[in-house]
């Protein structure tokens, strides 16, 4: 796909609330602290926003609108966007491809969740799917890909679990995320078992989240602020129908919607200093890392055991702790690994930052349906 | 293979009486050939999901694959009797199935083995037509 017609955009502002459990909040009492920071962040003014982008995957019926409700923001023209774990990434891309095409100039972008409504357990899926009736649970899905992965290339149960230290190392450093402490890989394996080889610790948790940016045209973005951050590329795919033998090692979505993504905008995985994968399951990083074409197949296990994509390596990978220890709100992730990504090219990492970090990637996939390897990708990269 | 003594509880996706074949108590599950564009696919469809020609026929499927991933389940929705184990098996036509294992004893599953497919009765319901639940069967036990 081309956009030769469009317009340069980039995040003004952004701003994301901590994640973890917060029954006894609303859907909005939870996205509003975020909605009223990142407008105050990007220097627009709540009225000029002319439209607002709401990413949710089981809140029900017109999120965006009861978060603009409490917002002081009715009235604009509101998409809710449901994609599963994708998302905010893409309530972000179609606000992006709004304020590109010129149709408006600012746009507010929020990606929400509020899983602890739903009473703890692995997400409910479509009950309807061949696979669900028949006993498929997302974690299910990622241990028969680990299962499979540790048989073909002879890793073990503790280079997965590796994935889990090295991600609550960098979630010990954010303040904001569900899990801040550090673990083991004996813990890792010791805690309790969910989908073999797949245990307890190697799962994102179930939480609540919120996380919102405001996105502008480029060329003015000076006007408003200091550091704007430029949205470089943006992709979507969906997942392709097979019903032969998928190779459950090589996450064909991802590997479509990255190639075609680094083929438009003239860039490579070598060209990337730091970025947020979907670390949903231990398994899921190492399978992204090769997905996203940062090491050869069978490689991932090599990049955690060299710190190559740990604080201080070549290429951070989840700065923030990602999924595994930021947690994962199905909807809101896709947005909240934008705010990381986007503060991390500013400079406003804290003590997770990324030094010198230019270009940026996020990437969400997720929504386990029968004959997908998923439903939905979402990619974006940015720069400054 | 196939009997029909050991009657089950309805449980999980279950498979009517126009997804199996039945040659003399020898139950084979059901896939679709596209005349058309010549995909395989499962379960049964009234059009190919491929190239949406609706000259597809039903053909029987064979009765043992490979086990290509595997695991055991020990959390999930309360409907499950956890643990259990679940299965994706390919079948030489190169139509891949997923179903359930008929046990969750880890000695007895591993990747790359033949499994076989088995098709049982579920108890009757009176006024409902008779159904099936298929599940993989390791050669070990």
């Amino acid at each position: 796909m081309s956009h030769s017609s469009f317009r340069d955009v980039s995040v003004y502002g952004s701003s994301i609330i901590p994640f973890g459990k917060f029954p006894h909040l609303s859907l909005s009492s939870l996205a509003r602290p975020a909605v009223v920071e990142a407008l105050k962040d990007s220097g627009i003014e709540r009225h000029n926003i002319q439209a607002l982008y709401c990413g949710s995957a089981m809140s029900g019926m017109m999120s965006g609108q009861r978060i603009a409700r409490d917002c002081g923001l009715s009235g604009i023209p509101i998409v809710n966007a449901e994609n599963a774990c994708s998302s905010s990434a893409t309530a972000f891309r179609e606000a992006w491809v709004a304020v590109a095409s010129g149709m408006i100039d600012y746009a507010l972008v929020i990606g929400v969740e509020k899983l602890s409504s739903l009473g703890g357990g692995t997400i409910p899926l479509d009950k309807e799917d061949i696979e669900v009736s028949n006993g498929m649970i997302m974690p299910g899905l990622y241990a028969m890909r680990a299962q499979r992965y540790l048989h073909d290339y002879g890793h073990t149960v503790t280079d997965l679990a590796k994935v889990t230290v090295k991600s609550r190392n960098h979630g010990a450093l954010n303040p904001g995320a569900q899990f801040r402490t550090t673990t083991t890989v004996e813990e890792v394996l010791a805690s309790r078992k969910v989908a073999d080889p797949i245990t307890l610790l190697q799962c994102c948790p179930t939480g609540d989240g919120a996380a919102a940016v405001v996105i502008g045209p480029s060329d003015i973005a000076n006007r408003h602020v200091t550091k704007p951050v430029k949205v470089i590329g943006s992709h979507l795919a969906s997942g392709k129908y097979m019903s032969g033998f998928r190779e459950l090692k090589v996450p064909e979505i991802t590997v479509r919607c990255v190639t075609e993504l680094y083929e438009e905008i003239g860039l490579g995985p070598e060209d990337l200093d730091v970025l947020e994968c979907h670390d949903a399951f231990s398994i899921a990083e190492l399978l992204y890392y090769e997905a996203l074409g940062l090491c050869k197949p069978g490689e991932g296990v090599k990049l955690i055991n060299d710190g190559t994509t740990s604080l201080g390596g070549k290429i951070v990978v989840n700065p923030s702790g990602g999924m595994l220890s930021k947690g994962h709100p199905v909807g809101a992730s896709g947005v909240a690994q934008i705010v990381e990504i986007v503060r991390q090219l500013q400079g406003r990492g804290g003590n997770r930052q990324v030094e010198n970090a230019k270009i940026g990637l996020t990437h969400v996939t997720g929504g386990g349906t029968a004959g997908f390897d998923h439903g939905a990708c979402c990619i974006h990269v940015f720069g400054v | 293979m196939s009997q029909t003594d050991q009657f089950l509880p309805h449980e999980g996706r279950l498979v009517n009486d126009d997804e199996i074949s039945n040659e003399g108590g020898q139950y084979k599950l059901l896939g679709m050939h596209c005349k058309s564009c010549n995909a395989k696919f499962f379960p049964v469809n009234t059009m190919c999901l491929f190239c949406l020609s609706e000259t597809v026929e039903k053909f029987p499927l064979s009765t043992q694959g490979n086990l290509y991933s595997y695991s055991f389940i020990h959390i999930a929705p309360k409907q499950w009797k956890v643990p259990y184990g679940i299965g994706y098996v390919d079948l030489p036509e190169g139509v891949r199935l997923f179903g359930k294992l008929e046990n969750a004893t880890p000695e007895n599953w591993e990747v790359d083995s033949t499994v076989h497919i088995e098709i049982k009765e579920c108890a009757k319901i009176d006024g409902q037509p008779t159904q099936y639940q298929y599940f993989f069967k390791s050669s070990k036990g």
